[in-house]
């Protein structure tokens, strides 16, 4: 790529932004993109001036800021939303996590990988372990499958299972069965980053965490809400100062672990803790993996505009 | 139309009234209105739900929760409570696999196989509880449409078992003229010297298929049965479809076979339900992975599916417009007759009318209404809770709830549909005229497999357009509402003898339905 910088001779640039069309006339390469150069310049120089005449404008009336934020609402693909009439709708009658939110009984969690799983697998369950308050890990065997598991862990009175599935080496997968009546959730793990990988990651403690669920607004996007919190202490210990988020965002769900940190008054600084993994539903089961609730299906992506949590 | 839905998360029953054309997640679109009546609880949630048209022309929603009660709603609003039946023997882990209504005859029957059956026509009667047990287990249980004392039954690693129940039995003609008056059935159960048992014999059995290409033996486990071919003169040979767990659908002809005539895998996964198509050709079923789609029974080929559904089905409903303009009473359906003079007018009534539905509901919370016929989708509701049953009461296409009066003409009497006289849109008419060829073309192919949708009574044989005395009736319904009823006693039947207003206002009610077999399943 040539240099935009021209040598030697300064050019005087031109003191207002120039229409992109004007440039398309200029034969020469380099000439039309010192041009261009020249004329973003000039753009930026005068955004930045704006910007600082705003911010003295609205330091000295407040209600211009409000207004300008009010009516600057940028043109998302969630703002674009196609209409969902599950969104917000109450929950109504009982479902399977009655249980633990009527009793606040204290979630037993195990967690176990896919067959002939490999490192990775027992790396991320060793994170999972330390990430969710009073859950266990079991190796596991090739005798039993998840139905002849799901049943053991009913009769040791386990609320949840989790099972990390891998393949070629890289873990691929997350399926969480609410016990003992289901529902079974099955969802894909991508970006998966270890705390090792995240720079200036800190090292967590066992205190319970704090829970942050963003997002989960249509009528299945509560029941997977409602199957996260159920893995967590309804009493998290603030003492810790930690927090697990999930976070989803058309329709992937975002998972991070931080520990905040009062460094004044008015500021909060964030550590983050990790791992950091993405999750994206992919199945709801009823039961212990008996009948589909929901299903993604490919012809669903085709529909940039609809999401299902 | 109207539909009742059962939410299995709240225990509750919904009465769901909407025109065509409905679609919930279309904020533009017609929205619904739903009454939640019979709020019960998780726990007891309704686990089969029909509805019963007893000879008096009164309807009511029989409902089977789970826990072993049996409950009587009122079909018009408010939806009181008539009748409760409670099983204190009934095992808490118990669930009911059928519910039937035939010939007012209720039977229910529950997963380890207490077939109980009850006489809704002499409610008062204390003794009209009668039961026998089938064995367990039984996953998929079913009368007869036409003689409610052949039952057909089968589950897990149980072949599927077609029984007849000996003492009770059709009365003779002449006595049947006696008792005209009162409105007793014309089926009778006789009380055995043992008790209030009904003497069952086994008819027939099926036999397991042959084994598979590895020669392994293919394991049982009936999930649902229809009879087809219902109309047929006789007692003892019948014709059945079941589906099972493992994606089957077999077709059994008793007269040839202990096998099935018909056995073909139509998917991976476990089969629930069935539904009963226009014809007897075809058949309707649902699996577990959200499929639902028609089979021919003839030539075992999958037909079209009902498209749309994101989780799986758990209840199917076929509806079938009033099919007959003259109709005939249950003790003259011998009369062969009568019967092809019903098929006769029954094409005609199809084809100026309301067309065949089917209502689907399940784990994702919506209720679907497709076309039966075309498989178009013509009505999605979000109920907000998982559904365990469905049932369409009024399949115009309008929101039965617009008052009667607003006919303006008499000009197009054709137009109006029988349930609940209401007049159709006048949009629809060229669908219609479509749909006519559709079903003409259909009732021709199944000519000799056309079921006979028989009405329990004639009261209204001669279908005047008195629209006024309807208005009155629906003000009777209003201010005399029976009062519930309820006594909780083990095995003990229990009454609300209705009054005699009740009865005439039922008489004059122009409510009808299609009697036949109703499909209203769950897991």
């Amino acid at each position: 790529m040539p240099s935009r910088k021209t040598k030697g001779k300064k050019k005087s640039a031109p003191s207002a932004p120039v229409p992109k069309d004007a440039l398309n006339n200029v034969k020469n390469k380099i000439k039309r993109e010192n041009l261009l150069y020249a004329a973003k310049k000039v753009h930026n120089v005068s955004k930045h001036k704006a910007r600082k005449e705003r911010l003295k404008m609205e330091e000295a009336d407040q209600q211009l800021k409000e207004e300008r934020l009010a009516n600057n609402i940028p043109s998302t693909i969630e703002r674009m939303r196609v209409y969902d009439e599950t969104v917000d709708a109450a929950i109504e009658g009982e479902d399977e996590f009655e249980e633990y939110f009527k009793n606040k009984t204290a979630p037993k969690v195990l967690i176990t990988t896919s067959k002939f799983a490999r490192a990775q697998a027992y790396e991320l369950s060793d994170q999972l372990i330390n990430i969710i308050p009073g859950s266990e890990f079991v190796k596991r065997g090739h005798k039993f499958s998840m139905k002849e598991i799901a049943k053991f862990c009913i009769n040791r009175d386990y609320t949840d299972l989790i099972v990390i599935s891998e393949d070629k080496k890289v873990v691929n997968g997350l399926t969480f069965v609410h016990l003992p009546a289901g529902p079974t959730m099955f969802f894909t793990l991508s970006s998966l980053r270890m705390p090792k990988q995240i720079s200036g990651h800190g090292r967590a403690t066992s205190h319970v965490p704090e829970l942050i669920l963003n997002n989960f607004s249509t009528r299945l996007g509560m029941t997977v809400g409602r199957l996260f919190q159920s893995l967590f202490p309804q009493t998290p210990e603030f003492v810790g100062r930690q927090v697990v988020t999930l976070h989803n965002q058309r329709d992937f769900i975002f998972f991070r672990r931080h520990r905040y940190l009062f460094k004044e008054t008015e500021r909060v600084g964030l550590q983050e803790l990790g791992p950091q993994f993405t999750l994206r539903l992919r199945r709801v089961q009823r039961g212990i993996a008996d009948e589909m609730e929901w299903e993604h299906r490919p012809e669903m992506d085709k529909e940039k505009k609809k999401f299902h949590l | 139309m109207k539909v009742l839905v059962a939410a299995e998360d709240s225990g509750s029953l919904k009465d769901i009234s909407f025109p065509f054309g409905t679609n919930t997640s279309i904020q533009q679109s017609a929205q619904p209105t739903i009454t939640t009546f019979a709020s019960a609880g998780r726990s007891s949630y309704v686990q089969r739900m029909i509805i019963a048209k007893l000879k008096s022309g009164k309807e009511y929603i029989c409902i089977a929760r789970k826990g072993g009660i049996i409950q009587l709603y009122d079909i018009n609003p408010p939806h009181a409570l008539f009748v409760e039946w409670k099983d204190m023997m009934h095992p808490p882990d118990d669930a009911f696999v059928g519910l039937e209504y035939v010939e007012g005859k209720l039977s229910s029957c529950t997963a380890t196989g207490k077939l109980v059956m009850r006489d809704l026509h002499s409610i008062s009667d204390s003794t009209n509880h009668y039961y026998t047990l089938l064995g367990e287990p039984i996953n998929a249980f079913r009368v007869h449409p036409n003689q409610p004392n052949v039952v057909a039954y089968g589950g897990k690693e149980r072949e599927l078992e077609v029984s007849v129940i000996d003492n009770l039995y059709r009365r003779e003609p002449d006595s049947n003229a006696d008792s005209e008056s009162d409105q007793s059935s014309s089926w009778c159960i006789a009380a055995t010297p043992t008790g209030r048992a009904l003497s069952r014999r086994k008819l027939w059995k099926a036999k397991n298929v042959k084994n598979d290409e590895l020669d392994l033996r293919v394991p049982v486990w009936i999930s649902d049965i229809r009879f087809l071919d219902v109309n047929r003169d006789s007692t003892s040979d019948f014709k059945l479809v079941v589906s099972t767990r493992f994606g089957h659908v077999r077709v059994y002809e008793t007269k040839y076979s202990r096998k099935p005539i018909v056995n073909v895998e139509v998917g991976d996964h476990p089969l629930i339900a069935l539904s009963p198509y226009t014809s007897d050709t075809e058949i309707i079923y649902c699996d577990t992975n959200s499929t639902t789609a028609r089979f021919n029974v003839i030539n075992g080929r999958k037909g079209g599916h009902y498209s749309g559904a994101a989780g799986s089905i758990l209840c199917l409903d076929s509806f079938f417009p009033d099919q007959e303009s003259v109709s005939s009473t249950i003790s003259t359906s011998d009369d062969s007759n009568s019967r092809e003079s019903s098929r006769q007018s029954s094409m005609a009534r199809t084809a100026s009318g309301d067309v065949p539905l089917l209502a689907t509901g399940g784990l994702d919370r919506f209720l679907r209404v497709y076309n039966l016929q075309t498989r178009e989708l013509v009505a999605k509701v979000f109920v907000g809770t998982k559904l365990s049953a469905v049932c369409i009461v009024d399949g115009s296409s309008t929101v039965p709830s617009e008052p009667l009066s607003e006919r303006e003409s008499d000009e197009e009497d054709d137009r109006v549909t029988t349930d609940g006289g209401r007049k159709r849109r006048k949009a629809l008419k060229t669908e219609d005229e479509d749909d006519e060829e559709d079903s003409v073309a259909d009732e021709d192919a199944s000519k000799k497999g056309r079921k006979k949708r028989v009405r329990l009574h004639d009261e209204e044989a001669s279908d005047d357009d008195d629209e006024d005395d309807i208005d009155d009736v629906w003000n009777l319904l209003d201010v005399e509402g029976d009062e519930p009823r309820i006594k909780k006693e083990e095995d003990e039947d229990k009454v609300a003898s209705s009054s005699s207003a009740h009865e005439s206002v039922a008489q004059s009610s122009r409510r009808r339905r299609k009697r036949g077999p109703r499909a209203e399943s769950s897991r």
